[in-house]
């Protein structure tokens, strides 16, 4: 009897299974329009490794991932796509491994400036050209093994999201600012804290730095909870895509009425953008992120051209230019 | 009395039933919660200004938020009575929802509908864990474990890395996120669980078998009980009960996303333990389990509301978890000391 109802429970199983996979297209692999010419006849069919070094599940990768694979579409790079699910022994593993078949060349997020020395500079000394994105190392040896990185100055866009908030007057003087991010220890939350914490001095404020998880519910319930004791709140910079997209909501169960902005987007964001809920965010811009270490290894790879530094996260969204933009939300910016 | 009978073949025997026991553990652990209570109750009153606990907004969140953790755990902390384990339960969370939201949103299906379903996937795979692990002859903590990554997996297959959008309106909403003044629907869900859930555990027969399949299986079956099919039973209810939580936690905030719920497994089976739960099985109540739930997110709230640093939030509640659970075993081993005489 218990086989047999097992035996039903396996099939309709496999038919769930078979029913989702028939379903929407996956998001992160599908292949972007992009143009299809082939610039760099001595980069074409060279393997290039793209390493992610958070997990697959993080929506803010799906542009960079879209990007990787639309200039790998326009150079005939063979691309092959790594996720470390944010473990540096996993990313080392993988670079390690990368480096020893062979490969022409390596996108890599640095958030170490010390893990990753060995490995990256062992891929550097082998002659294969080392770009990095979205994150790097900001001291330390690896960075004479790096080309360039292709990515936002987290410090610099701390700095400019908090002086525009001190600037319209939204921040008054000596005022706890309410700083929520996903994983406080991560490079890009300490980076921005630092650099609104820079432009905030100048008016006695600070920047206060509360870990709410990548859960949106959790991260709701920590806000409002946050709010509730800190009821004198005027401002919330949301250090992170998470605690900025439930911070409207959090607001509104805790009726405080503190003005919010903060960095990335997705379409929630851009809808209260729109609406008025979030006066601004800052936009990393990570399709560029994919797209621009992609194409300065192809182009190193076909022409021996040296890469440079792209600053990505310069780009403000507020209500003047959110609605050309929200309908890409998720798959560009 | 099947339970009775198994229980009489182990070496200790107790002056007091273990249900006695139990519910004298369980008036320690209210005891601490209701002095917790109105400790805060009192603070706030006094001091309004500083603690805002008295609130119609902290009520209102922490109606709201208990019910995501406590409902997952009320699963989870039968599935640990009856002695197996749901490490999976955070990526059903996740899935469920993600069907639900995309049935919706990208096929327009009515949300009761997609609810429905989405409870069906949580009970696949509850019971896909259940007939895994028995017919392999692994054990659950490993089962689920792999089961737990291979729904991650599918689910970035199935949907990809994105957000997913679920704003349904009219009745659904008021049945799933929806308030009555203060009372949040959510919490009603939990509670309703809760009793029904009580109901099966300590009045009815099933509730004996999954003390008895937990306590010593060996035990139960020389007496009748079919163990498989009990905790078989009690991994479909853990199934049912995390995608339940996804259903009412994604209504709330309306959105959802691949990669949450990571922390739910380990958070659940840490409110079944602070709740008195016993990681070996055979042991706990539903009221240890609801209290456990409402502990942890108490923890959180107040350090808030105190204004505890932000920075350093997750050390104070770490520590502070290890605290009641510590002082939980401590109620139990007087229950259990006063027991032996």
């Amino acid at each position: 009897m218990l086989r047999k109802a097992s035996s039903l429970v396996l099939a309709a199983v496999a038919a769930v299974l078979l029913t989702s996979c028939m379903g929407e297209p996956n998001a992160a692999g599908g292949a972007p329009n992009a143009a299809t010419g082939k610039l760099g006849g001595t980069a074409h069919g060279k393997k290039v490794t793209f390493i992610v070094y958070a997990d697959q599940s993080t929506p803010f990768f799906n542009p960079v991932v879209n990007g990787a694979r639309a200039a790998a579409k326009v150079y005939g790079i063979n691309l092959n796509v790594e996720y470390s699910n944010s473990n540096t022994s996993t990313q080392v593993n993988q670079i390690e491994t990368a480096t020893a078949s062979g490969v022409s060349g390596l996108a890599v997020s640095i958030p170490s400036n010390t893990a990753y020395t060995k490995s990256i500079c062992a891929a550097h000394a082998k002659g294969i050209p080392v770009v990095a994105f979205n994150v790097t190392a900001t001291a330390g040896q690896v960075r004479n093994c790096v080309l360039s990185y292709v990515g936002q100055n987290f410090e610099q866009a701390g700095y400019q999201a908090a002086k525009q908030l001190v600037d319209a007057g939204k921040v008054p003087h000596g005022a706890q600012v309410f700083c929520p991010v996903e994983d406080p220890t991560a490079v890009y939350a300490s980076g921005r804290a630092a650099g609104a914490n820079r432009a905030l001095k100048a008016v006695g404020a600070k920047c206060d730095v509360v870990s709410t998880s990548f859960d949106l519910a959790q991260a709701q319930t920590t806000e409002t909870q946050y709010l509730l004791g800190h009821q004198g709140t005027k401002v919330i910079l949301a250090l992170g895509q998470v605690p900025l997209q439930v911070a409207p909501s959090a607001t509104k169960a805790a009726h405080t009425h503190a003005a919010i902005a903060g960095f990335d987007l997705s379409q929630q964001i851009a809808t209260s953008i729109e609406n008025g809920s979030i006066l601004a965010t800052i936009e990393q811009q990570p399709y560029l992120q994919g797209y621009y270490s992609v194409t300065q290894l192809a182009l190193n790879l076909a022409y021996g051209s040296t890469p440079s530094d792209v600053n990505t996260g310069n780009k403000i969204v507020n209500s003047s230019n959110v609605r050309q933009i929200a309908k890409l939300a998720g798959t560009v910016y | 009395m099947t339970t009775q009978t198994a229980e009489a073949s182990r070496p200790e025997v107790v002056r007091l039933g273990r249900m006695e026991r139990a519910r004298r553990a369980d008036l320690d652990i209210l005891a601490v919660f209701v002095v917790a209570q109105v400790g805060c109750v009192i603070a706030g009153l006094v001091a309004p200004g500083k603690f805002a606990y008295v609130t119609t907004g902290n009520f209102q969140v922490m109606l709201q938020a208990i019910p995501e953790l406590g409902i997952v755990a009320i699963g989870v902390g039968l599935l640990m009575i009856a002695g197996e384990f749901d490490l999976s339960v955070g990526a059903n969370y996740t899935f469920a929802a993600i069907v639900m939201a995309n049935l919706v949103t990208g096929y327009g299906m009515s949300p009761w509908g997609a609810a429905a379903i989405a409870l069906l996937v949580g009970l696949l795979i509850g019971l896909l864990n259940a007939a895994v692990t028995f017919w392999l002859r692994i054990p659950s903590f490993i089962t689920t474990l792999g089961s737990g990554l291979f729904w991650e997996g599918f689910t970035l297959l199935y949907h990809g890395a994105g957000f997913v959008s679920f704003t349904p309106t009219g009745a659904f909403v008021t049945a799933t996120s929806g308030s009555f003044g203060v009372l949040e629907v959510e919490f009603c869900w939990f509670i309703v669980l809760a009793v029904v859930c009580g109901l099966l555990l300590h009045r009815h027969r099933l509730g004996n078998w999954f003390y008895a399949a937990g306590g010593n299986a060996t035990a139960a079956r020389a007496v009748g009980v079919r163990t498989r099919r009990v905790k078989t039973i009690a991994f479909a209810i853990a199934g049912v009960t995390a995608a339940l939580a996804g259903i009412l936690a994604t209504s709330r905030v309306q959105s959802i996303v691949p990669g949450q719920g990571t922390d739910l497994p380990l958070n659940a089976i840490a409110a079944c333990v602070i709740g008195g739960v016993a990681l070996m099985g055979g042991r706990g109540t539903m009221l240890g389990i609801v209290l456990g739930s409402a502990l942890i997110y108490l923890i959180q709230d107040v350090l808030l509301l105190l204004r505890a640093p932000g920075f350093y939030l997750q050390l104070f509640v770490g520590l502070l978890i290890i605290a009641a659970a510590g002082l939980n075993q401590f109620a139990r081993g007087r229950a259990a000391r006063q027991g032996n005489g």
